[in-house]
């Protein structure tokens, strides 16, 4: 246990300073320019590499906290099984229908996407490297859980 | 307010409405599942799991690069 918790450690800190410069280098890039583009690759690179580690440590690369997490809720209780979700799925059916009528319409000034509203975000060096370590993080969450 | 306001002040309620189910769901003490359970289903078994990993590069791409 004692040897999967130093382990765990070493490779959060590897993956922190990875991150950390993969979101200063996002930081400096401007879209549509190879930088952006490289930078881009780098990160499906780094997180696309830890798969292999994945097979070889059969199955994560970094080892779990406590015992597994239960797929979804208590079974037995609460609202029929299919209406649980609804609670969680409507509002992103919700978000989906409202990204797409806004990108029908064209006008980005007038009908911001999610996209749009994440360029403002992204104009700003600060908020580049933070949206690029997000997603670095969100890729990293995919392939080691 | 313009269009534009108009049209932002719905993407706030969709936050708010996206945060209300996270909130729901913790609440519940386990009986509604939250994100996290929606994530493990969606990304169960190597298919699901492979077609989140493209959706998660275009995304970069479309985000930093396009």
């Amino acid at each position: 246990m004692a040897h999967h918790h130093v382990r765990r450690r070493r490779v959060v800190a590897v993956a922190a300073v990875v991150a950390a410069g993969l979101g200063t280098a996002a930081a400096r890039t401007t879209p549509f320019t190879p930088g952006a583009e490289a930078t881009v690759v780098a990160g499906f690179l780094v997180v696309l590499a830890v798969l292999p580690l994945r097979w070889v440590a059969g199955g994560h690369v970094v080892a779990p906290r406590g015992p597994p997490e239960p797929d979804g809720a208590v079974p037995g209780a609460g609202p029929p099984r299919g209406w649980r979700w609804v609670v969680v799925v409507a509002p992103l059916l919700v978000a989906l229908a409202w990204e797409l009528v806004c990108f029908v319409h064209g006008d980005r000034s007038a009908w911001p996407t999610l996209s749009s509203i994440l360029d403002g975000i992204d104009a700003a060096p600060i908020g580049r490297a933070v949206a690029g370590v997000t997603w670095l993080g969100l890729g990293w969450a995919l392939v080691t859980r | 307010m313009s269009a534009r306001d108009a049209v932002l002040a719905v993407w706030v309620a969709i936050g708010i409405l996206v945060a209300s189910g996270a909130m729901v769901s913790v609440r519940s003490g386990g009986r509604i599942p939250g994100y996290g359970a929606l994530a493990r289903v969606t990304t169960a078994g190597p298919v699901r799991r492979t077609v989140v990993v493209l959706a998660w590069m275009w995304l970069g791409w479309h985000a930093f690069a396009r």
